[in-house]
């Protein structure tokens, strides 16, 4: 599966999980763009830039299990025209 | 007694309930340093030690050595015993902090657990009563883990000052079943939880309102129901909160949540909840993206089986918590597309060998 996982929104969950030492917030928020990037980067070069985002990060994270949603990803829902392809996930959307 | 496992070491502060409910699971012995050693205020913070005065009372023989400074702390696991506890958690977290772990590791107790929690109920950090009742609980049943299993709320209690009471029941298992839910079906019903405490229950009616005139055009099948708590049993400070969850034709469930804040209307807290529970339906798989470690972690424990289940993208947590199931099970999960064919699709399958953990502390019947 992973060798043929070569298209850009593919991202290869299980070589990022157990085969890199990324950080989980790195992960979770990458984009294909943002991995692409990085996947050229030399080792040394990625622990420089991984490490001010990680201490940045400690002093806010609490441990909670709820979800924080910027608002931006709130109001988006706020135009109606979003809603409408939800539609689909419903029972009473069509097909 | 199971202590000859090795002892695994971490760093950090972040992750430290799901490392110490897999140290208690697995028997084997953690330890983790550097606990806000960089921080103004270095070590531990209460609600970390409280909760693991909390799983010493569930525990017998259980060693906690927490170092003088408080950023070093080595757990070497004892028995799940169970039985009935009382635990007064600080009001720095909500109860569903203690519950979230303690939900992990009762069902592998010697005795069933009967729990009485006593703190705030809803915060906007962890997972309220509300939703542990009626989302997190589904999500253990759906491993077997079924009778007399109850959360029962007996007093509700808002930030700051809490107040509140709940008592949570759970039955013992020999052995967790295998999961195999990979069909995400289609969103049949909304339900709600709508409270409000010593403020105007017309606050409650509000939210309700307003999240009505978004998810009715989704579905008739909304039911949000108002939940009025009085006097003594609605706790020492005002607060208002709604909860959604959305159920599938298959029985998968999405989730999510929105607290008062000083100074917002009852009707943007409804709509921040409302937009949160359609960005949740979106991301998609059958299990709530909150619930993740947990149904993985129940993957882990299940019978020598292959099991599966879909899911979206994991969060950052699910990430760590991947890694560190690893460590203490040597168990990793194969990570697949769910629709190949489908570009858009962001569901992925995790499957993975169930390690076939028995309930040893069980007394045999």
């Amino acid at each position: 599966f992973n060798r043929h996982a070569t298209r850009k929104n593919r991202i290869d969950w299980m070589k990022m999980i157990y085969s890199s030492d990324r950080l989980p917030e790195y992960i979770a928020s990458g984009s294909s763009v943002k991995t692409d990037e990085m996947e050229g980067k030399d080792p040394d070069e990625e622990f420089f830039r991984l490490k001010p985002a990680a201490t940045v990060e400690e002093d806010k994270d609490w441990d909670m299990s709820k979800e924080v949603y910027t608002d931006n990803v709130l109001t988006k829902w706020e135009n109606e025209e979003l809603l409408d392809p939800l539609r689909s996930l419903f029972i009473t959307g069509q097909q | 007694m199971t202590t000859s496992g090795s002892l695994l070491k971490f760093s950090g502060h972040l992750h430290f309930r799901h490392r110490i409910v897999l140290s208690i699971l697995s028997g084997k012995p953690v330890r983790i340093d550097r606990i806000r050693s960089e921080d103004k205020d270095p070590g531990l913070r209460d609600f970390e030690a409280s909760l693991l005065r909390l799983l010493e009372k569930v525990t017998n023989g259980t060693v906690i050595e927490i170092s003088y400074t408080g950023t070093s702390v080595l757990v070497k696991p004892g028995v799940v015993v169970g039985g009935s506890i009382t635990h007064d958690c600080p009001l720095s977290r909500s109860v569903g902090y203690f519950l979230e772990p303690l939900i992990m590791i009762a069902p592998f107790a010697k005795k069933p657990l009967n729990l009485t929690l006593r703190g705030i109920t809803t915060d906007d950090r962890d997972l309220s009563v509300d939703l542990i009742r009626t989302v997190t609980l589904p999500h253990i049943q759906l491993f077997g883990i079924d009778e007399g299993l109850e959360l029962r709320i007996k007093k509700r209690g808002a930030p700051p000052l809490g107040g509140g009471e709940v008592q949570f029941l759970c039955s013992i298992v020999k052995q967790v079943k295998t999961l195999d839910f990979v069909e995400p079906g289609k969103i049949k019903r909304i339900r709600g939880i709508s409270h409000a405490v010593r403020v105007s229950p017309q606050f409650s009616n509000r939210m309700i309102e307003a999240a009505r005139s978004v998810l009715n055009r989704f579905i008739p099948d909304i039911y949000l129901y108002s939940d009025v708590y009085k006097g003594e049993e609605s706790g020492k400070s005002p607060g208002y909160a709604l909860s959604l969850l959305a159920e599938s034709t298959t029985g998968a469930l999405h989730c999510s949540e929105a607290v008062s804040k000083p100074g917002v209307p009852p009707e943007d807290i409804a709509r921040q909840a409302t937009y949160a529970l359609l960005e949740e339906i979106k991301r998609g798989g059958c299990v709530d993206r909150s619930h993740q470690i947990l149904v993985l972690l129940m993957m882990v424990l299940g019978s020598e089986d292959i099991g599966r289940c879909r899911m979206g993208e994991p969060s950052p947590r699910t990430i760590q918590f991947l890694r560190d199931a690893r460590e203490f099970f040597g168990v990793s999960f194969k990570i697949a597309k769910a629709e190949s064919t489908n570009p858009d699709s962001t569901d992925l399958i995790f499957s993975c060998l169930g390690i076939g953990y028995v309930n040893a502390n069980r007394t045999l019947a």
